[in-house]
């Protein structure tokens, strides 16, 4: 009894061990620099006060969650159709693993390789440029570098597997007889989307928009290079105190608050889909 | 009574396989139909078609005349209960319930109110807000009743809506449905592979086997008169015993030593005569047979009692015979003894061979 007792609890003294040392450790670090100033490290808010307190900041902030929020409704707009072609449509079993290995494979690629893709692509004389100027769609080039949209075609490149995993995978497990019993009930087939399978799946879409969403909102590569220095988000400040002006006080402070930003539209979202699920 | 549901020359093939072979049905309004058959037979697949799930390669359904063959599940007047409730786990009972009407274009307190009548008829009024996840089988399965009353369908069909209960339960449930058809007036069509079951409840069985209507008829006609050898063997116990017939009507079966008897009516030349064991008497040693019964001399190869009555398996000429007697088994009735047994031929049903 004891002899096996005690694998378990090395197994668990481990994780924790490793999650306290590379996790919450250096958390507390950051917290304890944005509240302390100086060599002495006395207490002070004054970190927070000149975040908050600057409109430059509240507009980062805005960029950011815009850029998340936008990233996360067009992967979800994208994702959703995506993933029920693969669940619903493809009969297929070896195109459906074509398609899933196509979605997973450029994870394995660096972000910043491929964000400098899009970079070429998006440029002035890029591809998409090219294209959209040669079938006469535009007259000027558009400019995508430097801009949000430039951001957001990166990042919604970027973050669309996530969704599409999870939608497919909670559309997946949802019980055909559901949809039967919606058709046999006298539900069109629009109406069982809305009333049945949407609010089945829910869960994986919520799942799917909060990661996509996390993600978006503390991502650096991607906006650093597709911004062209013109836009900043608040990770791109974090870095800049960080690695140039090594006010770690200050960074450590930029970090907390966009880590409550963060959690605070999460629980939002999270209470919008629990509301939504049970009522419809 | 009219037609309600006409099924015209329905063909279904999944490759190779035949789901369902030509056929051909008229159900009745208001009748309570169960189609019977083991699994594979292609009742479930016959189910399927009728509420819209499956399209069949060829043939015409159509229920009050109207043709329905291309018509999606939604369109078509009527509802399924299936065999797994397929309750949406997201509703109340209430709103499960009154999904229904709502997709109808029903306005929602009229819709609450159609969804209590209906939870009232199935007994649940006190249950609606609970979710279908806490409820037991037989609560879900009533639930899954209302809901698919609740549309006033022309036509229930139900797809072994009692399987997943336990045997008392199922046996309530029986006769509620029984009681609840008669009180709507609607027609059932009831799947089933409980032959028991199916006696239970239907008005008249469909019989099916190998994707073929065998027969159809009330439970009596279908117990005492079987169409076929595999009806005779599928419904209840029976004796089938290989007969021939010679040109001047006589009938001579395959247990050797029983006396010849006229047919009364004419019949083909070969073919099994069934025989129910209830109709098989065990005599008493020496006392003698009555003069319409006829007596076989054999052995007893197993007695098996369930207390109520008593099964007496026994070997005539070769040929397997068993009877069934009231209460426990007599005592000297053992393995291995020899037994006199009667049967009545008025009690031989014939089926011919099909040439």
């Amino acid at each position: 009894m004891k002899r096996t007792a005690i694998a378990p609890a090395l197994m668990l003294f481990g994780a924790l061990a490793f999650f306290t040392a590379f996790f919450l450790a250096p958390f507390a670090v950051v917290i304890f620099a944005s509240l302390t100033q100086g060599a002495d490290q006395t207490f002070t808010l004054e970190h927070y006060i000149r975040v908050l307190g600057d409109q430059y900041h509240w507009d980062v902030i805005l960029v950011t969650f815009r850029i998340a929020a936008l990233t996360t409704l067009i992967s979800l707009l994208l994702g959703y159709p995506l993933a029920w072609y693969l669940v619903r449509v493809v009969k297929w079993r070896a195109w459906r693993r074509a398609c899933v290995i196509l979605l997973v494979v450029p994870m394995f690629t660096s972000n910043i390789v491929r964000s400098f893709g899009w970079m070429v692509l998006l440029g002035r004389k890029g591809l998409v440029n090219q294209s959209l100027l040669e079938t006469g769609l535009i007259d000027t080039p558009v400019r995508f570098l430097g801009t949000e949209l430039g951001i957001l075609i990166g990042m919604v490149y970027i973050l669309l597997p996530f969704i599409v995993l999870a939608a497919g995978n909670a559309l997946a497990q949802v019980d055909p007889a559901y949809e039967q019993a919606s058709d046999d009930l006298g539900a069109s087939p629009r109406a069982t989307f809305f009333h049945v399978v949407l609010p089945l799946t829910m869960p994986g879409i919520i799942s799917g928009s909060i990661m996509v969403f996390t993600l978006a909102s503390s991502a650096y590569v991607t906006p650093a290079l597709l911004s062209g220095g013109r836009i900043s988000v608040l990770s791109m400040l974090i870095f800049q105190q960080y690695s140039s002006v090594f006010d770690f006080n200050y960074g450590g402070a930029l970090s907390v608050v966009l880590l409550i930003f963060t959690l605070i539209m999460v629980g939002l979202a999270g209470r919008v889909g629990s509301i939504r699920g049970s009522q419809s | 009574m009219s037609v309600l549901l006409s099924i015209d020359h329905v063909c279904k093939n999944f490759g190779p396989f035949t789901a369902l072979d030509n056929i051909q049905l008229d159900i009745q309004q208001g009748e309570f139909i169960v189609l019977l058959g083991p699994s594979g037979c292609g009742k479930t697949t016959l189910l399927r078609s009728i509420a819209g799930f499956m399209q069949p390669d060829s043939g015409r359904i159509a229920i009050d005349g109207q043709d329905v063959s291309r018509l999606p599940p939604y369109r078509r007047p009527l509802n399924t209960v299936f065999q797994n409730y397929a309750l949406f786990p997201h509703m109340t009972v209430l709103e499960n319930v009154a999904y229904g009407p709502r997709r109808q274009g029903v306005n929602r307190n009229e819709a609450r109110l159609k969804a209590r009548e209906a939870l009232a008829m199935v007994g649940l009024e006190a249950m609606e807000e609970r979710f279908p996840r806490g409820m037991s089988g037989g609560q879900q399965q009533r639930v899954a009743l209302a809901r698919a009353i609740v549309n006033q369908p022309k036509l229930l069909l139900l797809d072994e809506p009692l399987s997943a209960l336990d045997m008392k339960l199922r046996k309530r449930m029986q006769l509620e449905l029984k009681h609840l058809q008669a009180k709507l007036g609607i027609a059932f069509i009831f799947v089933t592979h409980d032959q028991e079951e199916a006696m239970t409840i239907a008005d008249r069985i469909v019989v099916m086997n190998a994707g073929r209507i065998e027969q159809v008829g009330t439970s009596r006609e279908i117990y005492s008169a079987p169409a076929s050898r595999f009806v005779a063997d599928f419904i209840g116990e029976a004796n089938l015993i290989a007969y021939e017939s010679s040109d001047n009507g006589e009938i001579r079966l395959a247990t050797r030593h029983t006396p010849l008897f006229h047919a009364t009516k004419p019949v083909s030349p070969r073919g099994v005569a069934v025989l129910r064991p209830e109709h098989v008497q065990v005599l008493d040693a020496g006392s003698p047979a009555s003069a319409s019964c006829h007596e076989l001399q054999g052995t007893v190869t197993d007695v098996v009692s369930v207390g109520s009555h008593t099964l007496v398996h026994s070997m005539i000429d070769g040929q397997p015979i068993v009877a069934r007697t009231m209460g426990l088994p007599r005592a000297d009735l053992v393995a291995g003894s020899s037994v006199r047994l009667g049967f009545n031929p008025t009690h031989l049903h014939l089926i011919g061979e099909s040439l």
